[in-house]
């Protein structure tokens, strides 16, 4: 692997997880992030991890297509100037000085070993109770968003 | 190459999604920087995997995704509201929400 890829790769990531918030229009802002999602599955790849990079695009494929409906749809509410450059660029020095401090001088391991393969999947299901939490998770989510704006939309209704 | 530069790339775009988060009023770039800041966690945590750390990260990873995942359908049912009622994406603007 070499290190230019890598440098190249961070370097446009970074730029493009950046544009979501330099970028005007919300769906600029998407498309950013979709870029985002591309780039850090080739860090993946660069990690000598092809099936999680797959299965991360898979999942969120479906994600950003959404995105891109409401994005559009979400064009004409977003009048406003809706990122405190300012701010956000102070935080970032902040915060990035913090992070980086914190792993600053630690020697890590370099010996690369694992790889996340099929037989990694079926270990997976061993522990299928958690496989069923995040189901659980997503379906309770849904519902309870359901829920909530039924009685959002009762209550404003009631109002009128 | 060394581990440290994929943590280092992971706590940048970390530190971009955290920043983004703080900074932004819009309800949908709020969302988009939670999905940054969780995809810099799984970068972490395959780098952590690759390079030695003896775990299964499967379920780790599966549960992150679906956390993206959740919010794209929160997202879909906050904006079907705000359509309904004429209101704006402005995060300051939610207050007016009715319970």
């Amino acid at each position: 692997m070499y290190l230019w890829v890598f440098v190249t790769v961070a370097l446009l990531e970074s730029a493009a997880a950046v544009s979501i918030y330099l970028l005007k229009g919300v769906l600029h802002s998407t498309l950013a992030l979709s870029a985002v999602f591309v780039l850090n599955s080739f860090a993946f790849l660069m990690l000598q991890q092809p099936l999680l990079a797959v299965i991360q695009l898979f999942i969120v494929i479906g994600g950003i297509a959404t995105y891109l409906i409401v994005g559009t749809a979400a064009g004409q509410r977003t009048t406003f100037r809706h990122v405190r450059l300012p701010a956000f660029a102070a935080m970032f020095v902040l915060l990035s000085i913090v992070l980086d401090y914190s792993i600053y001088g630690t020697s890590f391991s370099s010996l690369p070993t694992n790889t996340f393969s099929a037989a990694g999947i079926a270990a997976m299901f061993s522990s299928i109770g958690l496989l069923y939490i995040i189901v659980l998770m997503l379906f309770s989510v849904s519902i309870g968003s359901i829920l909530l704006l039924k009685r959002f939309k009762k209550e404003a209704g009631d109002t009128r | 190459m060394s581990m440290l530069l994929f943590l280092i790339l992971s706590l940048e775009v970390l530190a971009i999604g955290f920043s983004g988060l703080i900074a932004s009023r819009h309800f949908l770039i709020m969302i988009f920087s939670i999905e940054v800041m969780l995809l810099s966690s799984t970068l972490a945590a395959t780098a952590f995997y690759y390079y030695g750390v003896n775990s299964n990260i499967g379920v780790f990873l599966f549960a992150v995704w679906a956390v993206m995942a959740s919010e794209v359908i929160a997202v879909v049912a906050v904006y079907r509201y705000l359509q309904e009622s004429d209101m704006s994406m402005d995060i300051k603007k939610l207050a007016e929400m009715k319970w």
